[in-house]
């Protein structure tokens, strides 16, 4: 039988029951040539990566690990709807999993033309087309298309990260954003930083414009010494710390206390 | 909601019989509403009081069909407890109870206590008149060490290869095994 959980946010979040009997996921057809987890790697549309033995390692969730049984799990409550961390369906011993982000809850303002009448719609989840982890329970695979989808999921699968090739380091930095100084090139950045570029370079590609000029204005805000030109909107990157800055910006690391207003440097982050 | 409703339902058959066996202590016949009734004799009242219940029970049971599904499968079970003499200790206490209520407006009052409680008490929702229609109470304790609580018409005895494929969930504790 199938079964929709959903994991919710927060520390004690707990899997909770959805609904049942309904197909939520197609198993995907491309399944059958894997490949080994590798940054560097730009999957085809056809192939997805692979971790195998995924029940011994560190990062597996113990909800993977014990024997399904839905009458375990607790019907969702209502004021639970809109905490969700992310969906799982269970369908046939394999387990799918789907990150649930604010762009999923979708909430729209309809007009109704034959009555000419403007309603506000439900509050719905989008359902994505494909699964964003999927784990085979008889083959002890997890499979996914990109990490940083699933790593709130996995805790601790972000490890597998590797860092920025030469030519990704480069790349980053030619972004018009960034002006190098200084003598400082792609040569010189160190290992942690290469690892902070390779997941930068996945943050930035999910932004728009306006969001890039609002993340930067967040990074000038926290981070007075380093250089900002306004005409060519562009940050002075001359040592491994100014680049260190702009890293922790664009992952949004910096924050300020609400009480003391003391500005702070997240070291790791977990999505509550 | 609609789960909501059934529970109230369900709340009512399982404490209804309290109004039944008060109705039989007061002697309060249907011809005291009907005098039409009077040629019948008295215990065709009692009957019909008890019948009440018992068809709403058969309501139920019928309407179960429409809630959330859920299975077990082989293996998932690791213990199972039979119940159906748990409830008897709080069922004779209800039926004291009413036998003891003088008064039709303290029956009201006891009712709706004993209502509210039974409710909010989820997994008390143990209603003799199941066992009329061939139901069990079970509690199976599952793989993961968490206790529930199903009505079945199966004789549960071993655990292992016991299987549910048609459970509807009354609440998060309480399932009804619809299989045939």
């Amino acid at each position: 039988m199938n079964n929709l959980l959903a994991k919710t946010k927060g520390r004690i979040g707990s899997f909770l029951k959805v609904i049942s009997d309904e197909l939520i996921f197609d198993l995907p057809t491309d399944l059958d040539n894997p490949i080994e987890y590798n940054t560097d790697y730009k999957l085809e549309d056809d192939e997805w990566f692979a971790i195998k033995e995924f029940s011994e390692k560190e990062y597996c969730i113990d909800f993977l690990t014990n024997r399904f049984i839905s009458t375990e799990y607790d019907i969702i409550p209502q004021n639970q709807y809109n905490n969700i961390n992310y969906l799982c369906s269970y369908q046939e011993d394999i387990y799918y999993f789907q990150k649930v982000n604010n762009r999923h809850y979708v909430s729209k303002k309809l007009l109704y033309l034959n009555r000419l009448t403007i309603t506000e719609s439900e509050p719905i989840i989008v359902i994505n087309e494909f699964a964003d982890a999927i784990y085979v329970k008889s083959e002890d695979t997890l499979y996914f298309k990109k990490l940083t989808a699933i790593s709130t999921i996995f805790k601790g699968i972000d490890t597998l990260y590797k860092e920025a090739t030469q030519e990704d380091t480069e790349d980053f930095l030619n972004n018009d954003f960034i002006n190098l100084g200084g003598n400082y090139d792609a040569t010189k950045v160190k290992k942690a930083n290469r690892k902070r570029i390779a997941m930068a370079m996945e943050t930035i590609s999910h932004f728009n414009r306006e969001e890039k000029s609002s993340i930067f204005e967040y990074i000038r805000g926290y981070c007075e010494d380093l250089e900002f030109d306004e005409n060519d909107s562009n940050f002075t990157i001359e040592a491994e710390d100014d680049l260190k800055k702009l890293l922790f910006g664009i992952e949004q690391r910096y924050y300020t206390t609400p009480l003391g207003n003391e500005k702070r440097l997240a070291n790791s982050i977990t999505t509550i | 909601m609609m789960n909501f409703l059934f529970r109230l339902l369900l709340t009512f058959n399982a404490t209804s019989l309290i109004i039944v066996i008060y109705l039989v202590k007061e002697h309060f016949l249907l011809s005291n509403l009907f005098p039409k009734l009077n040629v019948f004799p008295d215990y065709i009242s009692y009957i019909v009081y008890f019948l009440i219940p018992v068809l709403l029970t058969f309501i139920s049971l019928f309407i179960a069909n429409a809630l959330d599904n859920d299975s077990m499968k082989s293996g998932d079970i690791k213990e199972v407890e039979q119940a159906n003499n748990a409830f008897l200790p709080s069922y004779l206490g209800y039926f004291f109870v009413a036998l003891s209520i003088p008064y039709f407006d303290t029956l009201i009052f006891i009712f709706a206590i004993l209502f509210v409680f039974t409710f909010l008490s989820q997994t008390l929702y143990f209603n003799p008149l199941f066992l009329i229609f061939g139901y069990h109470f079970y509690y199976l304790t599952t793989d993961n060490n968490i206790k529930i609580f199903i009505i079945t018409k199966k004789q549960l005895k071993n655990p292992s290869g016991m299987s549910f494929d048609k459970l509807k969930r009354i609440n998060n504790f309480t399932f009804i095994d619809k299989e045939k």
